[in-house]
């Protein structure tokens, strides 16, 4: 998405345009809390910040029905290869939020038990920073991630699917 | 004067439309309504921002999950794990097809029904019908070839087989009562007698929408998709739009289970208040609307025992059937013959 | 028309019971036989006896595949053994069923009944029943006592594999 394309025809600019309107106001997060990030998650979700407005309350607890991966907390050694694999699961297309600054970067870990940021085993659309992030941060970063959502173009990627 | 062409060839093309759109259409309805309520009861909001009031959030994760990879495993079944959604799918349709949506009125010289088929037993083929889906759902948590899809079968399994005797000893009751299994021959005889089943043997009712609630794996009998246990149940390694055909074949048996119980206990498209000069104003609405309104009311009750009961466990689940409802549902049977001949 | 729609149900039902026996899969095999069962309703809805035709749906759709489908999942079918059959039953096998298709279709065929029109206004539930009750009243209670005996028999197996066990 780096690389300036052309701009699609206007019949695939309108397929595109109404694909990812679906996709981003349907973002079905995988229900996973690694640390107490997901606490304020859960928090998002309960009644005061109520994620459900975003059509995003039904945290799928398989990740085969899921879209979004919210890596939210601490990611060990030991659990980097569970949550490789739990995305590799997931079904494409799929986005991946590093929720704290654990995820980000290791955060207050840098030891040799901590892994030093999600992105070193899966690629992260957004990063959200904070220790941990307040729902306001979290709401904010999943609407940012709406915004990247509707700059894709999912049928470039159903046409020529080599190409990605 | 209606043309033949219309009257044999058009309109039952229509009907065949129709009996798809329907049940889709409330499903649609259903899946806003029970997200919207359940937030409303939880103290939240709920999706509003797609569309008035989030109406089109449906369709956002109808054409999202028809964009979505398919994923079938390496060590699945294939042909057992394609054709288990289909199977689900055409058996919830199918049982649609003998469901009267309202009395059928004439349009000049033309008898218009509003049913696809009318059986002298089609209280049964409904029955029988729905009870055939659970071949998908086990079909399909046994070809996942993983744990917890084959659990949530074999629950599944225990669940329903185990529920359809409460249903089958309620139904009896309505039926010995209306004398008929036709379901257009049960609403008009509750017409005649100028009072609906529901009232008349609320044991029954009750017994039977318990027991549609387990038939339809809805909470608090959603044992078979517990997602505590069981990740998502029988359909935890489905993707994508095979995913979709089996959450909305879910919610069809919900609007299906719905219809059974304003036919048979609620008197279908019948108005309120028959006896009463006062409310006789309502027969003028359409009775197809007051069935529409009446199956939304049960879907509302879906919801609203969601959202307020807890899961049971399993063995208090298979308790409740063996030792309370077939108990229960038997001494019923009994009670309303011996009371139709006593009286 | 009608006869088309009761060849398609009967073609289909004859498709898929040779699938039954002819799958190595169970799992497969159970899912052909439900077809069977299916499209063997509709036969009999196609013959108007509609009454037949739901309870086939209902009882052996809904109930008694779905317990062969439980069976299968629980005995571990990778512990039975296929065993070897010498030639003579192979050749039993095959020549009893066509003997018995020979002798249905020496029985349709040469006493071809002439088709009775179904009764007006669908199906009589009262004409049924006293049919079931008066001529049909020892077949049925025989039935009846084969299906106890079966249930005594079952409890029997279990509970005597049941003591024996270890636990």
């Amino acid at each position: 998405m780096n690389s300036p394309s052309p701009a699609p025809p206007f019949l695939l600019a309108k397929a595109d345009a109404f694909i990812t309107w679906a996709q981003k106001n349907s973002l079905w997060p995988f229900g996973s809390g690694l640390a107490c990030c997901a606490i304020e998650m859960i928090a998002t979700a309960a009644a005061r910040y109520d994620i459900s407005r975003f059509g995003m309350e039904l945290f799928r607890a398989s990740p085969r029905q899921a879209d979004l991966f919210i890596v939210a907390g601490t990611v060990t050694n030991k659990m980097a290869p569970v949550v490789r694999r739990l995305w590799e699961q997931m079904a494409d297309p799929k986005w991946v939020v590093a929720m704290g600054n654990c995820a980000v970067s290791g955060g207050p870990f840098p030891t040799y038990a901590v892994l030093q940021g999600v992105d070193k085993v899966i690629p992260v659309d957004v990063y959200i920073s904070g220790c941990p992030p307040t729902p306001q941060g979290l709401l904010h970063g999943l609407i940012t991630l709406q915004k990247k959502i509707a700059r894709g173009r999912p049928t470039q990627e159903i046409l020529n699917p080599d190409a990605r | 004067m209606m043309s033949p062409w219309l009257a044999d060839g058009l309109i039952p093309l229509a009907k065949i439309l129709a009996v798809i759109l329907y049940p889709m259409l409330m499903v649609i309805v259903m899946i806003w309504l029970e997200r919207r309520v359940v937030a409303w009861i939880q103290g939240r909001v709920g999706p509003n921002r797609v569309g008035y009031q989030g109406i089109l959030q449906p369709f956002a994760d109808a054409v999202k999950l028809f964009f979505k990879e398919d994923i079938v495993q390496r060590r699945a079944d294939r042909f057992l794990f394609n054709i288990s959604p289909v199977l689900v799918m055409f058996s919830t349709l199918l049982a649609f097809c003998f469901l009267p949506l309202g009395e059928s009125f004439r349009i000049g010289d033309y008898t218009l029904n509003l049913w696809v088929a009318r059986s002298p037993v089609g209280l049964l083929l409904v029955l029988g019908l729905s009870s055939i889906s659970v071949f998908g759902v086990i079909f399909g948590g046994w070809a996942s070839n993983s744990k917890y899809p084959l659990l949530g079968a074999l629950r599944s399994v225990v669940q329903v087989l185990s529920y359809e005797i409460p249903v089958g000893l309620t139904v009896l009751t309505v039926v010995f009562l209306a004398r008929s299994m036709d379901l257009v021959r049960i609403v008009e005889r509750q017409q005649e007698s100028g009072v609906w089943y529901g009232f008349l043997l609320p044991v029954s009712f009750l017994v039977f929408w318990i027991s549609a609630i387990a038939e339809t794996n809805r909470a608090p009998f959603d044992l078979p998709e517990a997602e505590s246990e069981l990740v998502a149940g029988y359909h935890t390694e489905y993707s994508g739009m095979k995913f979709a055909f089996f959450y909305m074949a879910e919610y069809a048996h919900m609007v299906l289970a719905s219809s059974l119980v304003v036919i048979l206990f609620f008197g279908g498209w019948l108005p309120p208040f028959p006896g009463l000069k006062a409310f006789a104003f309502l027969g003028a609405i359409p009775g197809f609307i007051w069935y529409l309104v009446k199956i939304m009311f049960f879907l509302y009750l879906y919801v609203w025992i969601r959202a307020t009961f807890p899961r049971y466990r399993f063995d208090s689940l298979i308790r409740l059937v063996w030792k309370w409802l077939i108990p229960l549902s038997l001494v019923n049977f009994l009670v309303v013959v011996g009371l139709r001949y006593l009286l | 028309m009608t006869f088309a729609i009761f060849l398609l149900f009967a073609l289909m039902a004859v498709f898929s019971a040779v699938m039954v026996i002819t799958r190595t899969n169970a799992m497969h095999s159970v899912l052909y036989l439900a077809f069977t069962v299916l499209s063997v309703a509709g036969v009999f809805f196609t013959l108007q006896a509609e009454y037949l035709g739901a309870v086939q749906i209902l009882v052996y759709g809904g109930g008694i595949v779905v317990l062969y489908i439980f069976v299968i999942i629980i005995v571990n079918l990778d512990e039975v053994v296929a065993e070897r059959r010498k030639l003579v039953p192979k050749i039993f096998i095959f020549a009893w069923p066509s003997l018995l298709a020979l002798q249905v279709g020496t029985v349709v065929f040469l006493n071809r009944p002439a088709a009775r029109p179904g009764p007006e206004g669908g199906l009589e539930f009262r004409a049924l029943a006293e049919m079931l009750f008066t001529s049909y009243a020892l077949p049925f209670e025989i039935a009846a006592v084969l299906l106890l005996a079966v249930l005594i028999g079952a409890v029997f197996v279990a509970r005597r594999r049941l003591s024996r066990g270890p636990d």
